[in-house]
């Protein structure tokens, strides 16, 4: 690109050294800083979204490994959230497929099981705020619209995933 | 050629439905279309002004638009089909790829109703060059810039990669005149007063007996 608007930078350091190997965290920070203090007009940002998730451990994969066990979240792009398990399966989410997938009592009636969420109330922009992990079998998001009382059992997000291999992709 | 990679890459488009809301469709895009954001866009009123924007809400059955980075969100009324349409958002979005032009309008539109003076038209259009444009087409090689504006007519030259390029028309008519529009409403025709087939290497050179397209 000829031209740059924004600086970015993203992710912990605990996630550093998956996410862009041969690279330090600090020196990031540094360039940041330094970016913005010859540039005032451009905006400068760092954004990440994963809070107490387990890290991305590819080299942890292994085919007798667990289905039900993350070994990584990651934001693949601003709409799409990845989760490697560890047997070496990956599921790619759509954020807001996630939103709409909450199971809560607000969102499904606890009874009949009866779905009370309307997808067309969530917004398509809705996006998770931090990730917080529940236990050792799910997790939570605090979702952009205000919505955070749904936990995401493990169980039931590779469930999703697998319902995920009859949904159609094509290219256009 | 190397200046002109970027418009030369092939595009991926990869449509992905929702798994849950069959009335959402997600379409994960090989390049970024804006940076920022995210930005959505309710409804076509939203959309003025913005190249993309409108050219999705003119495809019949579109409810709302979604765009964030290179991924593009589309829900679609519930009584409207896929079938077609995917193919037709696509379309529209390899459209405006090459038009280089951004996708979204960022700079306020004009809504006032007293007429402007030609000086403060001028202001407003360089302004739209200077901070939307131009910094977007650069990433072609190209260039805008006014030569003059006379009886609501802009007359402009094209220049860099853009001069004898077969797609500075789509720039020019799908991308730069859908913001002008907004901005600069008075604007009743725009003039390329760039001679395409002029300089020592136009885009693509012509060739007197060459293959026509």
């Amino acid at each position: 690109m000829a031209t740059q608007d924004t600086m970015t930078t993203e992710t912990v350091p605990r996630l550093y050294k998956e996410a862009r190997p041969g690279t330090d965290f600090q020196n990031s920070l540094k360039l940041l800083q330094r970016f913005r203090a010859l540039h005032p007009n451009i905006p400068t940002k760092s954004g990440l979204m994963v809070e107490g998730a387990p890290a991305w451990m590819e080299g942890a994969a292994r085919p007798a490994g667990s289905q039900k066990t993350p070994i990584g979240f990651l934001q693949r792009d601003p709409r799409t959230l990845s989760i490697l398990w560890e047997d070496g399966h990956r599921d790619d989410f759509d954020v807001r497929d996630l939103r709409l997938a909450c199971r809560c009592a607000l969102c499904i009636e606890e009874m009949s099981g009866r779905k009370l969420l309307d997808p067309k109330t969530i917004r398509s922009d809705v996006s998770p705020r931090p990730i917080v992990s529940i236990g050792n079998y799910a997790i939570n998001f605090d979702w952009s619209d205000g919505h955070n009382s749904g936990i995401y059992s493990f169980d039931a997000l590779r469930a999703l995933g697998a319902s995920a291999a009859a949904r159609s992709i094509e290219n256009v | 050629m190397s200046d002109f990679q970027l418009a030369d890459l092939p595009v991926s488009i990869r449509a992905e439905t929702s798994l849950v809301d069959p009335d959402t469709c997600k379409f994960i895009v090989s390049r970024t279309l804006h940076p920022g954001g995210p930005f959505f866009f309710g409804n076509k009123e939203r959309a003025d002004g913005s190249p993309l924007v409108e050219r999705l809400f003119a495809l019949p059955g579109v409810a709302n638009v979604l765009i964030a980075e290179s991924v593009v969100t589309i829900c679609k009324e519930p009584t409207a089909s896929w079938s077609g349409l995917k193919a037709a958002i696509g379309t529209a979005i390899r459209t405006q790829l090459m038009t280089g032009v951004p996708a979204i309008l960022e700079m306020h539109a004009h809504t006032g109703t007293q007429g402007r003076s030609d000086a403060e038209l001028h202001t407003t259009i360089q302004e739209l060059l200077d901070k939307q444009v131009n910094k977007s087409i650069a990433s072609h090689g190209g260039k805008i810039s006014v030569v003059e504006i006379r009886q609501q007519k802009l007359y402009i030259a094209m220049s860099g990669g853009c001069q004898g390029c077969a797609s500075s028309q789509v720039t020019l008519r799908q991308g730069f005149e859908v913001m002008l529009k907004r901005v600069a409403p008075e604007i009743e025709e725009i003039v390329d007063t760039t001679n395409h087939a002029a300089g020592k290497q136009p885009f693509y050179p012509r060739h007197e007996s060459g293959v026509k397209q």
